[in-house]
C-alpha cells in the first residue's frame, strides 16, 4: 500500500500532479471520510424519498381533500423551490425555531444537525417528485385490479401495498432511477451547510494545495462512479422484477 | 499555464502603473499644490474603516489617514473603496494613498508600493462565547469550530489543533452558525472579528487566543512613488514609537495586538 | 349487520327495491328478486340495461342509492358494513379476470386468503393446490398470468374466490373476453361449481349454458327485471314482448 501511495507522491513530483489524497494521510483520511459521508447521505436520502413518495402517493389517493390538499402544497413547494435555498431554509430558518438541548460542553445546541438537515432537506426534495412519480404508476395501474383486490377483502391499504404499489413500482422504476440519480449529484449541496461530504472535503483540500483540476477530475470520477453503481443495480433490479407478459 | 497568464498579465498591469506614475510625476508635489489627500479607505470593516451613526466614515484607519494629512499640513478626502478595487483605485490616480486593511503580499507589491513596516497586522483568532473559557488553541481539540471554506488556516485548526471544523461558505453563515450553538468557536481573521465584537449581539463573546499567522498590513502608494513611501516610512515608524497605535487600539477597545505592541518596542527608542 | 338471525332456509340474497343512478340516469329502477341458497341465477338482457351494476351492487362496489341487499342478513346498504364479512361471503369474477401480474397463478390464489384472512400458509397452499386441479390447471401453478391464455387467466381468477371460500359467486360476462374455444373450459369450470352446489349469480350471454345450468333466469331491461321463470319456460314461452325480441336477436 505504500509503494501505492509514494507513487503519488513520486507523481506529483515528476509531472506536477498533484494528489495529497493518496500520499498524505490526513488528505486522504478526510476524503475517504468524505467519500463515505456521501455514500450515506445518498444511501439514507434515496431510501427516506422512496419512503416519502410511496406514502404521499397514497396519502394523494386519500378521499378526504385537505390530505389531498396538504400533499399538494407539499410537492409544489419542494419541486418549485431550489433545493439549496430549502436546505439554508431547514438549516438556518427552522432550525432556530425547533427546541435547542444542552449540549456536552454546557451550550445550547440545536437539536438536530446539519447532516440531519441535510437528509431531510434531500429527501424531502428528492420525494417531491417520488409522489409524482409513483402517482402516474398507480393511474397505470388499471382500476379494474384494484377493484378485483378489493372484491377479495383486501382493504384500501392493503391493496395499496400488495397489489397496487408492486406493479407501480415497476412502471415507474425507468422515471424513479432518474429521480434517483439526481438526487445522488444533490448531495453535494449539503456542502452549503458545512456537511464534510466529497464536495466539501475535496474544496478543503483544493484550498491548501490549490490543486483545483487534480481534485475536480477526481471529483468527476468518483460521481461517474457512484451513479453508475446506482445506475446498474436499479436497472439489474429492474431486470429482475420484469414480469413474463405484463407491460414492456 | 493559467499561472504564467497571472504573472505576465500582473506583470503588464505593473508596468502600465509604473509608466502611469512617472508621467504625473510626484504625488507629493500634487497633494502639495492641490491641499488636499486623497485617501481609499474602508466603509466596511470596523472598527478599522467603516460609517457611523451619521454616515461618515470614521475608524481606526481614518484617524491614521487624517494624521498623514495633517502632517503635510493638507485636507484629507476619504473614498471608500473594497478588497477587489482597491488597488485599481491606485493605479489610476483616484486616490494617493490606501490604508485599507490592506494585507502586504508579494503578489500584491508587484502592483503597488507598500510602506514598510506596515501600520498593523492581522492574523488568525477565533470568536467564542466567554462562557467556553478558550485560552489556548489545544483547547479546541475537539470541539466543534465553525470556519470559511477555503481559508488557509482551516487544515491548522483541524490538524495542528484537533477542532472538528465545520466550514460554510461566507461568514454570515459562521457567524450564524456560532449564535445558533452549532459550533463552540469561529476561526477567522482577528481584525474582521474584533468588528464583530463591536456589536451588541456579540457581547457574550470574546476573541481569546493568541493570534496565529500574523501578517502585517501595509500603506499602499503608487508603484515607483518613493518620495512618498519614504515620508511615509517615518510616520508609520513614529506611529510605533510614539504609541499612537497602541492608543487608537485601546480608543477602539481591541485587546493591544501582540504585533501593535512588538513595533513600540522596536521603534520607542528612536 | 349482524348474521345471527339468518338461516339456512332464508334467501342467500335478497334485494329490496333497488335504485341506483350516475347522476341523473338512474341504471337501476327498483330491482327485488331473491337468491336461494344452492341456487344459480342467470341474468341476461341488453347491453347497458344495468346487469353489472346490480352484480357490482351486490358486492358493494359500487353503492346503492335506495333499497336493501342484504347478503346471508348482512345489509349492504349500511353505511357501517364490514366490507370485509361481506367479502368473505361473496366471491367474484370480472370478465377481464384481473389477475395480479406479479404474482405466479398458485400466489393468486393463495394471496387473499393469507395476507387478508391471516390464514396459515400451509393450509392454504394445500388448498390452492386443491382448486388448481378443480379448475383444471395442475401443472400450470408456477407461470405468472402473462404466460397463460385468456381462458387459463380466467379459471385461475375462478381459483382465486373459490379460495376465499365464498358462500355465493358473481360471475360478470367472465367468457365474453375470450376465445371461442377457451369459453368451453371456463364454462365447464362453473359448470363444475354449480353441480357441486354453490350458490352462483351469472351474467351471460351464453344462452345454451344458461339453459343448461341456470335454475332460474331473470332478464333486464332498462333498469327493471321484465321477465324471469326458471329456464325452461323462460326459453320456450318468453310473456314479454321485450324478451320475445332480445331472445330472437341472441339465438
Ligand atoms: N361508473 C359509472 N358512471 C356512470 N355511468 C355508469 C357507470 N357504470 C355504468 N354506467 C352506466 O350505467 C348503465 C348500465 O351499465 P352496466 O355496465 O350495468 O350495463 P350492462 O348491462 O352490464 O351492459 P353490458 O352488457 O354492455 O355489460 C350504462 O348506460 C352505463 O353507461
Ligand atoms: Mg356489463
Amino acid at each position: 500500500m505504500d509503494i501505492f501511495y509514494n507513487w503519488f507522491r513520486e507523481l506529483y513530483e515528476a509531472t506536477g500532479i498533484n494528489l495529497p489524497i493518496f500520499y498524505n494521510t490526513f488528505d486522504r483520511e478526510r476524503f475517504f471520510s468524505g467519500l463515505m459521508m456521501t455514500i450515506y447521505l445518498s444511501a439514507v436520502s434515496l431510501i427516506a424519498s422512496v419512503v416519502i413518495g410511496v406514502v404521499g402517493a397514497w396519502l394523494q389517493g386519500s378521499k378526504l381533500v385537505w390530505t389531498r390538499r396538504i400533499v399538494q402544497v407539499y410537492i409544489q413547494f419542494f419541486r418549485n423551490t431550489p433545493p439549496l435555498v430549502q436546505m439554508y431554509f431547514f438549516y438556518f430558518g427552522l432550525s432556530a425555531l425547533l427546541p435547542t438541548f444542552e449540549n456536552e460542553y454546557g451550550f445550547q445546541q440545536p437539536i438536530l444537525g446539519a447532516f440531519a438537515w441535510a437528509c431531510i432537506s434531500l429527501s424531502f426534495f428528492a420525494g417531491a417528485f417520488n409522489v409524482e412519480i409513483f402517482r402516474s404508476g398507480i393511474e397505470a395501474v388499471p382500476e379494474t385490479t384494484r377493484e378485483a383486490a378489493e372484491s377479495l377483502g383486501y382493504s384500501r391499504l392493503g391493496a395499496y401495498i400488495h397489489v397496487i404499489l408492486p406493479l407501480a413500482f415497476r412502471v415507474c422504476l425507468p422515471a424513479l432511477n432518474n429521480n434517483l440519480v439526481n438526487l445522488v449529484k444533490t448531495t453535494t449541496l449539503a456542502y452549503a451547510i458545512a456537511v464534510p461530504e466529497l464536495l466539501y472535503v475535496s474544496g478543503q483540500i483544493w484550498s491548501d494545495y490549490a490543486n483545483v483540476p487534480e481534485m475536480m477530475t477526481v471529483l468527476l470520477l468518483i460521481y461517474v462512479g457512484l451513479v453508475g453503481i446506482l445506475v446498474m443495480s436499479m436497472n439489474r433490479w429492474e431486470r429482475a422484477m420484469r414480469l413474463p407478459g405484463y407491460g414492456t | 499555464m493559467f499561472k504564467k497568464f497571472l504573472t505576465s498579465t500582473v506583470m503588464g498591469v505593473a508596468a502600465l502603473g509604473v509608466g502611469a506614475s512617472i508621467a504625473a510625476a510626484d504625488v507629493l508635489e500634487d497633494v502639495e499644490d492641490r491641499g488636499t489627500l486623497i485617501a481609499g479607505v474602508k466603509a466596511d470593516y470596523p472598527p478599522f474603516g467603516y460609517r457611523d451613526s451619521g454616515g461618515d466614515i470614521v475608524g481606526l484607519e481614518i484617524d491614521l489617514a487624517e494624521d498623514i494629512a495633517e502632517r503635510l499640513d493638507v485636507d484629507i478626502e476619504l473614498v471608500p473603496v473594497v478588497a477587489s478595487n482597491r488597488m485599481e483605485f491606485l493605479e489610476q490616480g483616484k486616490v494617493d494613498v490606501l490604508i485599507a486593511t490592506m494585507t502586504n503580499t508579494d503578489e500584491r507589491a508587484k502592483v503597488v508600493d507598500f510602506v514598510e513596516p506596515g501600520h498593523y497586522a492581522s492574523g488568525t483568532n477565533i470568536l467564542a462565547p466567554k462562557k467556553a473559557g478558550f485560552t489556548e488553541w489545544s483547547d479546541l481539540e475537539g470541539k466543534p469550530v465553525c470556519g470559511v471554506q477555503g481559508a488557509f488556516y482551516n487544515r491548522r485548526t483541524q490538524q495542528d489543533y484537533g477542532a472538528e471544523l465545520i466550514a460554510f461558505k461566507g461568514t454570515s453563515e459562521a457567524y450564524t452558525a456560532l449564535q445558533q450553538g452549532r459550533c463552540l468557536a469561529f476561526v477567522y481573521d482577528d481584525a474582521a472579528l474584533l468588528g464583530q465584537l463591536e456589536n451588541e449581539e456579540w457581547s457574550e463573546f470574546e476573541m481569546p487566543l493568541e493570534t496565529i499567522d500574523e501578517s502585517p498590513w501595509g500603506i499602499a502608494v503608487a508603484k515607483g512613488e518613493d518620495n512618498f513611501r519614504e515620508m511615509l516610512e517615518e510616520v508609520v515608524i513614529d506611529w510605533h514609537g510614539s504609541g499612537t497605535i497602541l492608543e487608537l487600539e485601546d480608543e477602539y477597545g481591541i485587546n493591544n495586538t501582540p504585533y501593535a505592541k512588538r513595533m513600540h518596542e522596536e521603534y520607542k527608542s528612536e | 349487520m349482524s348474521t345471527a338471525n339468518w338461516t339456512d332456509d332464508q334467501p342467500i340474497v335478497s334485494l329490496k327495491d333497488v335504485h341506483k343512478s350516475f347522476g341523473d340516469f338512474e341504471v337501476l329502477k327498483g330491482i327485488s328478486f331473491d337468491v336461494k341458497k344452492g341456487e344459480v341465477v342467470c341474468i341476461i338482457g341488453p347491453s347497458g340495461s344495468g346487469k353489472s351494476t346490480l352484480i357490482r351492487c351486490i358486492n358493494a362496489l359500487t353503492e346503492i342509492n335506495s333499497g336493501s341487499i342484504k347478503v346471508e342478513g348482512i345489509e349492504v346498504n349500511d353505511p357501517n358494513l364490514d366490507k370485509l364479512e361481506l367479502r368473505k361471503r361473496v366471491g367474484m369474477v370480472f370478465q377481464q379476470y384481473n389477475l395480479f401480474p406479479h404474482r405466479t397463478a398458485i400466489q393468486n390464489v393463495m394471496m387473499a386468503p393469507v395476507q387478508v384472512l391471516k390464514q396459515p400458509k400451509q393450509e392454504v397452499e394445500e388448498r390452492a393446490y386443491a382448486l388448481m386441479k378443480k379448475v383444471r390447471l395442475d401443472g400450470k401453478e408456477h407461470s405468472y398470468p402473462g404466460e397463460l391464455s385468456g381462458g387459463q387467466q380466467q379459471r385461475v381468477a375462478i381459483a382465486r374466490s373459490l379460495a376465499m371460500n365464498p358462500q355465493v359467486m358473481l360471475f360478470d360476462e367472465v367468457t365474453a373476453a375470450l376465445d371461442p374455444e377457451t369459453v368451453k373450459e371456463v364454462l365447464a369450470t362453473i359448470k363444475d361449481l354449480a353441480q357441486d352446489g354453490m350458490t352462483c349469480m351469472l351474467v351471460t350471454h351464453e344462452m345454451g349454458f344458461a339453459k343448461e345450468v341456470a335454475d332460474h333466469m331473470y332478464f333486464t331491461d332498462q333498469g327493471v327485471i321484465v321477465e324471469d321463470g326458471p329456464p325452461a319456460e323462460f326459453f320456450a314461452n318468453p310473456r314479454d314482448e321485450r324478451t320475445q325480441k332480445f331472445l330472437g336477436q341472441i339465438i
